[in-house]
Parts: structure tokens; sequence; C-alpha cells
């Protein structure tokens, strides 16, 4: 889901985790966009980054109906 | 700091921070670089410390002592060992004459054997005592966890993978709640074949970092400060190094004659479990059973692990929450061995201490 559809295009990969957070019930997710290289090459967005994204997003939604909810 | 808003940075007089192994990210003066990059008023200066894994107890006896004799109102102490980019032993150079005139066994310069040696010493304290030791803690620092004793003194800290991207932090990852003495039983002893030793009934060695604040009296008093506990008296001793894990026997002797208090005065025990035996060796010592359940109630290193300069603060921390829930008791004790054969003791009074108001 992440393989470049331009040639070249540096894919800005959307990695999930979850996590439970002191103080608050409930899962969180974290998204990290990581195009797997330093700050002197900015994160965007081709075709690839908002593929990965929009699988990221879906992952979440199947991962539990409203995971963005504190309980 | 941001737990204790009635605190103004700039009153902070000191920083003392640990580090065992003070290179790299860990070296260049710690206590002041934290300082800086806490974001702490330029005015505040720092400095690092090392006793090894009494690195953070010492921070605090010793800006404790600075306050005691007038020179700070207000300071922080505290330990780091990240032993994941800095193992222990990184970087050791030893002085020739330390291996060639045998000042110590070269077991002295290794953890694992001086707890091995600790066997030799007293046959009595078996594997099999350890093992049920290492187990206990694991229980109950799983059963302090459960019950939100152990948590809300935490702070969440951010952490990076390549694989999984940023990630947080909010539990301590160390702790096997799971373990069975079976399985305890079955670990290698790396020090030794047959030994007693194992990853089990040791402490691990992991990454922690930890602080506290310490304030006069007064001080504490003028800025509404919650006061967790207060400072009776503590001793450092050297021992044997091949046999560093008996330190904290003279050490705690020291203590108690200096405070003028006994071993019967104390109501809590926040013993660094480094090894099993060496904890046992303390309790022998002083008559106290091995599952007294004044004994490191919610656990221990062997469960929550043993980053070096760190534990002395964590030890604290714990025994202060406990301080708060037991108005029972008046007296408790913190104590662990260090490497090169010493042993370090600090005594704490309960502020809550019910027979204070009569």
């Amino acid at each position: 889901m992440t393989t470049a559809v331009f040639e070249n295009e540096v894919v800005t990969a959307a990695k999930v985790r979850y996590l439970t957070l002191p103080g608050l019930s409930g899962e969180f997710a974290l998204i990290t966009l990581d195009n797997g290289h330093d700050h002197t090459r900015p994160s965007t967005f081709g075709p690839g980054g908002l593929a990965s994204l929009d699988a990221a997003l879906d992952e979440i939604a199947a991962h539990s109906p409203r995971p963005w909810r504190s309980a | 700091m941001r737990r204790n808003p009635a605190l103004p940075a700039d009153r902070v007089d000191e920083v003392a921070i640990a580090a065992t192994t003070q290179i790299g990210d860990q070296g260049l003066t710690l206590g002041r670089t934290a300082a800086l990059l806490a974001g702490l008023p330029k005015s505040v200066p720092g400095y690092s410390i090392d006793r090894m894994c009494a690195g953070a107890m010492t921070a605090v006896t010793t800006t404790a002592s600075g306050i005691a004799f007038g020179a700070y109102d207000v300071a922080i102490a505290g330990g780091v060992e990240h032993m994941g980019n800095h193992p222990m032993g990184e970087g050791v150079d030893p002085n020739p004459r330390i291996i060639s005139e045998k000042l110590v066994d070269p077991s002295a310069l290794v953890m694992g054997s001086t707890a091995e040696n600790l066997h030799d010493r007293f046959p009595h304290l078996t594997k099999e005592r350890a093992d049920a030791f290492a187990l206990a803690s694991q229980q109950k620092y799983a059963k302090a966890v459960a019950n939100g004793q152990i948590g809300p003194e935490l702070v969440t800290v951010a952490t990076r993978s390549a694989e999984h991207g940023w990630g947080v932090a909010t539990v301590d990852e160390p702790p096997r709640p799971q373990t069975t003495l079976e399985g305890l039983g079955t670990l290698k002893t790396p020090f030794r074949p047959h030994g007693h030793v194992t990853a089990g009934n040791a402490a691990g060695l992991n990454d922690g970092a930890t602080g506290c604040l310490l304030a006069a009296e007064d001080v504490a008093e003028e800025l509404g400060l919650n006061v967790g506990m207060r400072l009776v008296g503590y001793g450092f001793v050297g021992v044997e190094p091949e046999v560093m894990g008996i330190g904290p026997v003279p050490s705690t002797e020291r203590a108690l004659q200096r405070t003028g208090l006994t071993i019967d005065d104390i109501g809590l025990f926040e013993l660094n479990e480094a090894f099993a035996v060496q904890v046992l060796a303390f309790l022998d010592h002083f008559g106290i059973a091995d599952d007294d359940e004044r004994v490191n109630p919610w656990g221990g290193a062997i469960a929550v692990g043993h980053p070096l300069a760190s534990s002395g603060v964590r030890l604290m921390t714990q025994l202060s929450r406990q301080f708060a829930e037991r108005p029972d008791v008046r007296y408790g004790l913190t104590a662990m061995c260090v490497g090169l054969g010493m042993g370090a003791t600090v005594i704490w009074e309960n502020p809550n201490w019910e027979g204070a108001a009569k």
C-alpha cells in the first residue's frame, strides 16, 4: 500500500501504535508520519503517502469503533 | 516542577544528577545540562555525581546536607542510567594497580560474581530462598501496579523506534508478573557453573531516570510544598569489594547509631534488590523474615529493574508514597549495596505519622 505510484516518490509512511495513557481510560492510536529521512528532507504527501495514511486510518477505524474517545 | 507549581523555578539552588557511566550523553556535567534542558533559569547551578548504584541516593544526601548546612533552600536530586546505550563497564579502564597488586579480587568488578561470593559466605542463603524472594518481588510489584499504588509517580516518556514510529512509555517494562518458581529454577547461572545467581533472582539492567525535590522544612512550609518525608540521617560504609552485597548491613548500623534509632523503630524498608541474596543477607543479619511485610511491600528491583545511578530515588519515592498510606509508621529506611564494596542507608520520618499530633 505504500508502493510509490509516482516514480521517485519519497513515501511518507503512516505507522500506527495503540497506547493507553495514565489517568485516561480507553485506547489511543498514535500515528507517526515517517519518510525514513532526517529533518533535512521534509515529509511530503504523494499518492503513496496518502495511501499509507488512508490505510492507517482504516486500520484504526477497524481496530476500535471510536478509538479517539476516552471512555 | 510541574507537580509542584507552588515552587518558583528560580528558588532551586542546586541540581545534582547521578550517573555511573558518565560518558557521551550521560557526560558533560549532567546536573547542569539537565537544568538547562529542563528550562530552569540559567542562574540555577548543577553538577553530576557518581557512587555507582547509590548515585541518586548520594545526590540526595549531599544536597540535603547542603540544605541542612544552610547553603541551599531547595535542591533537585536524581539519577539516570540508560544501560541500553551505556552498559555497565562501558569505557572502564581500572588503574592497573587494582589488578596487578590484587587490591581487589577480579571477581569484585563483576557484580554477579560478588553475589555468588555472598552465597559462598552464607551457605544458608540458598538459591531456593533467593528464588522465592524474587518471585515475591514480582508478585508484590504486580499487585501494587494493579492497585494503582505504583503509577501516579511515574513520568510518561516518549519512545521512538524505526520500525513502529513514536511511542509513549507509561509503565515500567521490565516486570514479569507471570514468573513462577518452576520457571526461576530453570534459568542459567551465568556467573558460575552450578551457581546460584540468575537473571530471575537479580535485578534487570535497564533504562531509568529519577528525580526528587528537597527543601528546608521552613521553605517547604513557606511555599506550601507537599512534604513526602523528612530525612532523619544516613550512613555510607565500605566493605570488601568481593562481597559488596553485604554493604547495607554496616551502613544501616551506622545510620541507626548516628540517629539514635534501633532496627525495631523502622516500620518500612525499601531495600534495593540488586540481588536477592544480598537482601536476604541484610534480613538475616537483622533477624527479619524473608517475607516480612515491612520489607519492599510493593516489590523491588528484581521486578522493576535497577538502572544503577537512578535507583536510590525510586526507593525514596516508593517509600514516601507508602508513608502517605501508613500513618501508623513513623520511620522508614532506604538502603542499597554499591559496586566496589559499599553500603548506603538513608532513614526517613513519616510526616503523616499519627503520633506526631499527640
